[in-house]
């Protein structure tokens, strides 16, 4: 029925036919392969941007924050070193400061400066564990109005 | 009674043959609960009434005392030692200061969205 010739023909063919469906079949798997990586791909690089943007906000932050508390510190250290100097200061004759002397001299003075500076000191305290400022310490822009112990702290308005 | 039998046993194959749901294990990310602290109340101190003391002016401070029903005792302290504790309350005023602003900077990195 079939011919010698025929028979080849007929696996030549199914040969071929088999090849060509096996490549169709193994580069469309490729391309679907190709594609899912495509898109794994695109959503990394959007969380790498995502996560590069809060990086670099957090980073604002942190530095907003360091500045922030830098100023805090020089501001303390400035009160108590102009503490200290005020205990010491020389006096208009050149002399370092003995408040010992001037409070044999001068004791009611001495007394109500040291009395002063105490309720000042003790409002200070206040301030640094968190109690609000009053208006009047938020107004006061001139010497005789402000905490003379910490004025950077009882009068953010104040000016040096 | 063989038929029960069976028809009993046919009941449990029945039971086999139920399709088991695979079990499915979905993983939720759910936020840490907040650490809900109350913050201390803020200190209110009372400052002391210093009196000056001197040799000329002694008398006269425990004659005040007498007329107001004051104890007379005095704690002492030196002008040095007066120092000392101003500076000391000064150090300790800075300290409470940091702290507390360490801990509201934790606060607002940590939960400001």
């Amino acid at each position: 029925m079939f011919s010698k010739f025929n028979i080849i023909l007929l696996i030549l063919v199914s040969t071929v036919t088999g090849v060509l469906v096996y490549n169709h079949n193994a580069t469309k798997h490729k391309l679907d392969v190709a594609e899912k990586n495509v898109l794994v791909l695109q959503s990394a690089i959007t969380d790498q941007q995502n996560l590069i943007t809060q990086m670099r906000l957090d980073f604002e932050k942190n530095s907003q924050i360091i500045t922030h508390l830098n100023e805090i510190s020089n501001n303390q250290q400035t009160d108590i070193r102009e503490l200290r100097d005020r205990f010491s200061q020389s006096s208009a004759t050149g002399r370092p400061r003995d408040i010992s002397n001037i409070a044999r001299t001068r004791p009611e003075s001495v007394q109500r400066v040291i009395n002063n500076s105490s309720r000042d000191a003790a409002r200070c305290i206040e301030l640094a564990s968190g109690a609000p400022h009053t208006p009047k310490e938020l107004e006061a822009t001139k010497a005789s109005e402000i905490n003379s112990t910490c004025p950077r702290l009882a009068n953010p308005n104040w000016k040096e | 009674m063989k038929k029960y039998v069976i028809l009993l046993l046919s009941f449990f194959l029945v039971a086999c043959a139920t399709p088991k749901k695979p079990i499915e294990i979905e993983k939720i990310d759910s936020p840490r609960l907040p650490l809900l602290i109350n913050d201390p109340q803020p200190l209110q101190v009372k400052s002391p009434q210093w009196i000056v003391v001197t040799p000329e002016n002694i008398e006269k401070i425990w004659d005040q005392f007498e007329n107001s029903d004051t104890p007379l005792v005095l704690f002492a302290i030196t002008p040095k030692g007066y120092e000392e504790i101003s500076l000391t309350l000064a150090e300790i005023r800075a300290f409470i200061q940091t702290q507390r602003e360490i801990i509201l900077a934790y606060r607002k990195y940590y939960e400001e969205k």
